[in-house]
């Protein structure tokens, strides 16, 4: 009973100095990322001059709107593409079949069957 | 579908019955008679051999731990299959189980706690918390932090959250664990499998005067997070009114490069520098990230979110079902640790959703934050994210909430890995 008590009191201890830590460590997070991290890069992009600026574009994205018109070219793009066709066979004809008989070859270059004398 | 399953249970009943009957049968009388006909011939000699064959198969030595164990097994594979809860552990561990539980005589390297034995060998990475921080590497190249670096005061959520694991601790002692089994108890309300595989294998190995319940936790862990569609709806609903459901969120900025590339690198700095204990983990989470956010090692961050990850959850999930052998899985401890489990899940969620009511009333405008997503703080990655946008949606069909709650959800990972580490440095 004694040595539960005594486990209780650790785990109390235990439990409200480990919910602080918890939550120390994820504040900290937030207020560097809430408040630190953007008014150092604001300063950094300050000091930066504009040509500069420009030359080191990294490719990402940096609004919102650019995000969306990038997001709205690729739906047209998968809505337009055609990956599987219809599939659907058919039995007219889509053309006419060889026949000797109706071939080029023998109107237009046999020119005469006569013979000169 | 229905009728496979109908005749699956039928052909296994008949093989575990008549199996059985044979082993016994084989085990007792064959080898009585062989033995008193005092070696008569190539007959004798045969139904020798076959008997003592017979009794080493698993029928002969197979308990009604054993069965249990098969059952739950099947039951895994069939929750990952027929429901597609959590498919990808559940089907190796659900696997594990079967492997764990077949019967066998000890003594011939076969069994996972047998020195030497190939499962044994595998175990090891579970014993001594190696895959852990290699699927946190993993979970680093696929995670992006975006959400979470637009609106930094979602990480509180995450924090929030974490009360299911300090609260379940507390409960473990209550109910008679000792101090470092009740600290991986506790982790279950993490919502985290491998950490609480890494923190039960530092404190609840079996060493040091604590029992081995690594297994139980590492079970009770997996199963919660595969059936958070089921635990966390009804207390969503029971902790939010309709309007609070319905409330809009600003939609997430655009977060450049160079912050994506500062939050690993901080994130490792700070929360290591807080609990080095949670070294392991966050230091691999946050390397894994960086090999995805910096630009230059897309092979490497390709591997680890991909083929590096794939093989450790498989050993991974494999060997901690296996680890679930009946006699060392079903104990009153086991049975505890499950309730405990559950108790924590709900705690946490509880948690999360909370303190989202309790920011609302220090935010105004579009600045409030829908309390639902104050239920993905239990990390259970991105489950709890995908049941809080369903949720959400429920109430309102144009309310998208995944993106926003990918940010508690994350925080929740750092959160409870920051967790295990102030455990196990005041009780390891």
């Amino acid at each position: 009973m004694i040595l539960l008590n005594s486990s209780i009191q650790e785990g109390v201890t235990i439990l409200m100095v480990g919910l602080t830590i918890v939550f120390i460590s994820l504040l900290l997070l937030f207020i560097v990322f809430q408040f630190i991290v953007p008014r150092v890069l604001k300063i950094l992009d300050f000091k930066k001059p504009v040509a500069k600026k420009v030359e080191k574009d990294d490719g990402s994205i940096e609004s919102g709107e650019q995000m969306a018109a990038i997001a709205a070219a690729i739906y047209s793009f998968l809505e337009e593409a055609h990956d599987e066709e219809n599939a659907i066979v058919t039995i007219n004809k889509s053309r006419k079949d060889y026949s000797p008989w109706s071939s080029k070859i023998y109107t237009t270059h046999n020119l005469s069957h006569r013979r000169s004398i | 579908m229905k009728r496979t399953y109908r005749y699956l249970t039928l052909v296994f009943l008949i093989f575990l019955v008549g199996g059985f009957a044979l082993g016994q049968i084989a085990d007792t009388n064959a080898l009585q008679q062989a033995t008193d006909d005092g070696g008569d011939g190539m007959v004798s000699s045969a139904i020798k051999g076959i008997s003592v064959f017979l009794g080493y198969t698993g029928f002969a030595n197979i308990t009604i731990g054993h069965i249990i164990m098969i059952l739950v097994g099947l039951i895994f594979i069939w929750l990952a299959i027929e429901f597609d809860y959590e498919p990808l552990l559940l089907i190796p561990i659900g696997t594990g189980i079967l492997i764990g539980n077949i019967p066998f005589i000890a003594g011939n390297q076969i069994g996972i706690y047998e020195s030497g034995s190939v499962l044994n060998y595998l175990y090891f990475g579970v014993v001594k918390g190696v895959y852990p921080p290699l699927i946190f590497l993993g979970i680093g190249a696929m995670t992006d932090f975006s959400s979470l670096i637009s609106n930094p005061k979602l990480m509180l959520l995450g924090a929030a959250a974490q009360i299911g694991v300090f609260l379940t601790f507390f409960g473990a002692i209550a109910i008679g664990f000792s101090l470092p089994e009740a600290g991986a108890i506790g982790i279950i309300g993490g919502a985290d499998g491998p950490t609480a595989i890494f923190l039960s294998s530092k404190l609840a190995n079996g060493l040091n005067g604590t029992s081995n319940l690594i297994g139980p936790i590492a079970i009770a862990a997996y199963s919660y997070m595969a059936l958070v569609p089921v635990i966390q709806p009804p207390i969503m609903r029971l902790l939010t009114n309709k309007k609070e459901r319905t409330i809009r969120m600003k939609p997430p900025r655009a977060v450049s490069k160079r912050e994506k590339i500062i939050f690993p690198i901080l994130g490792l700095l700070l929360t290591t520098f807080i609990a080095p204990s949670a070294l392991p983990l966050l230091g691999m989470l946050f390397f894994g990230n960086l090999l995805k956010e910096s630009g230059r090692t897309e092979r490497l961050a390709d591997t680890a979110r991909t083929k590096l990850i794939d093989i450790i959850t498989i050993l991974l999930g494999v060997t901690v079902g296996a680890s679930t052998q009946a006699d060392v899985f079903l104990t009153w401890d086991s049975m505890k640790i499950f309730g405990l489990g559950a108790g924590s899940f709900v705690v946490a969620t509880m948690g999360g959703l909370l303190f989202a009511k309790f920011m609302n009333l220090f935010l105004k405008g579009d600045n409030k934050i829908n309390p639902l997503i104050g239920a993905s703080g239990v990390s259970a990655v991105p489950d709890s994210a995908r049941v809080v946008q369903q949720e959400g949606l429920k109430y309102d069909p144009n309310n998208h909430l995944l993106m926003h709650a990918m940010a508690p959800n994350v925080s929740g990972v750092i959160g409870s890995a920051v967790a295990a580490g102030i455990l196990l440095s005041f009780l390891g």
